[in-house]
């Protein structure tokens, strides 16, 4: 199984957003408050097997507060047939080496790092992954953990004032 | 200059003990919440050059709850002629080693990793140290650093205790 990943971040690449529409579309994976064109715009890879979307990421930049730095929040979605098999984390993957690129080249955007919520049950067993390096740093939703991989480039200001 | 560092953790050692207290009382730095003898009980190692204390380290451990396990929070003191080298960095990977491994040989403390408060302004450039390898994670009510190291050996439970 050969698995291409197509960049899309930033792009607002039609096809690419209308690809990503449809797989959300057939498999109803979006919540209704959440509008798929909008989601659209957030779209930072699409993972293609044999010419076929198997997933896609979506990154939301914004302020953590806690952290006191912007973070791209990345979001992952993979096609049911393609579940068992590790295009999740490697999708994962693609998107950190992608992010902290384009991150590394749009300092004035000052993104920190990449953050992550595990949605699947068992997974992440590991506190700082062995392939992704992203740390555990807490807990949301309950149980769901949070996991974050700073960048190596950006550096942490020296004196950082409450929010 | 030639630094030595001695472990002392967990080895209730009179002699260690001493030197920490007089190295303590000597700099007029006074443990908070507890007292000098309390407090060398949580000695885990202690830095000499040419025979003389300039730097040591404690290890308490406690429950972190953002993170849901327990862990080794070291703290450090350090002469203030030797402030501006390298000891206060060094002791604190040799403390965080010590840790990881008591933690590996004593599994059933449960002690998931190694953290520290910096409390040293300009401390802590990067969001996940070069050497030491812990990761920002928060900020005190105080704007200190809180850091966290996981060790390797630790598996997260699926489902971590809220507290």
């Amino acid at each position: 199984m050969t698995t291409t990943y197509v960049e899309a971040w930033r792009k607002s690449d039609p096809k690419l957003e209308a690809d990503a529409i449809r797989a959300w579309s057939m498999t109803g994976a979006l919540p209704k408050s959440d509008a798929p064109e909008i989601r659209a715009k957030q779209l930072a890879l699409v993972a293609y097997v044999n010419g076929e979307l198997a997933g896609l990421s979506t990154l939301n930049v914004r302020l953590y507060e806690p952290l006191r730095q912007k973070f791209a929040f990345m979001r992952g979605f993979v096609m049911p047939d393609y579940r068992m098999h590790e295009v999740g984390r490697d999708m994962m993957f693609e998107t950190l080496q992608m992010i902290e690129r384009w991150a590394f080249e749009n300092q004035d955007e000052k993104i920190a790092g990449m953050m992550a919520v595990v949605q699947i049950p068992g997974v992440g067993r590991e506190p700082t992954g062995k392939k992704i390096k992203a740390t555990l740093i807490g807990y949301v939703n309950g149980n769901q953990q949070l996991r974050l991989t700073w960048f190596d480039h950006f550096r942490v200001p020296p004196n950082m004032s409450d929010f | 200059m030639t630094i030595q560092i001695v472990e002392a953790w967990r080895k209730n050692d009179p002699k260690l003990e001493a030197e920490a207290i007089a190295f303590w009382d000597r700099h007029q730095i006074n443990p908070a919440g507890t007292t000098p003898q309390a407090r060398a009980k949580e000695l885990a190692a202690v830095a000499y050059d040419n025979g003389e204390v300039v730097a040591l380290s404690t290890i308490n451990v406690e429950l972190f709850v953002q993170l849901r396990q327990k862990f080794a929070f070291i703290r450090e003191a350090v002469a203030p002629s030797y402030r501006r080298n390298k000891v206060g960095g060094d002791l604190l990977i040799a403390t965080r080693d010590i840790a990881e491994r008591y933690s590996r040989e004593h599994p059933e403390e449960k002690i998931a990793g190694a953290a520290a408060v910096y409390q040293v302004p300009g401390v802590g450039t990067y969001g996940s140290g070069r050497t030491s390898k812990l990761a920002l994670v928060g900020y005190t009510d105080r704007n200190e650093q809180v850091r966290v190291m996981w060790f390797d050996h630790v598996q997260v439970p699926p489902n971590a205790p809220k507290y």
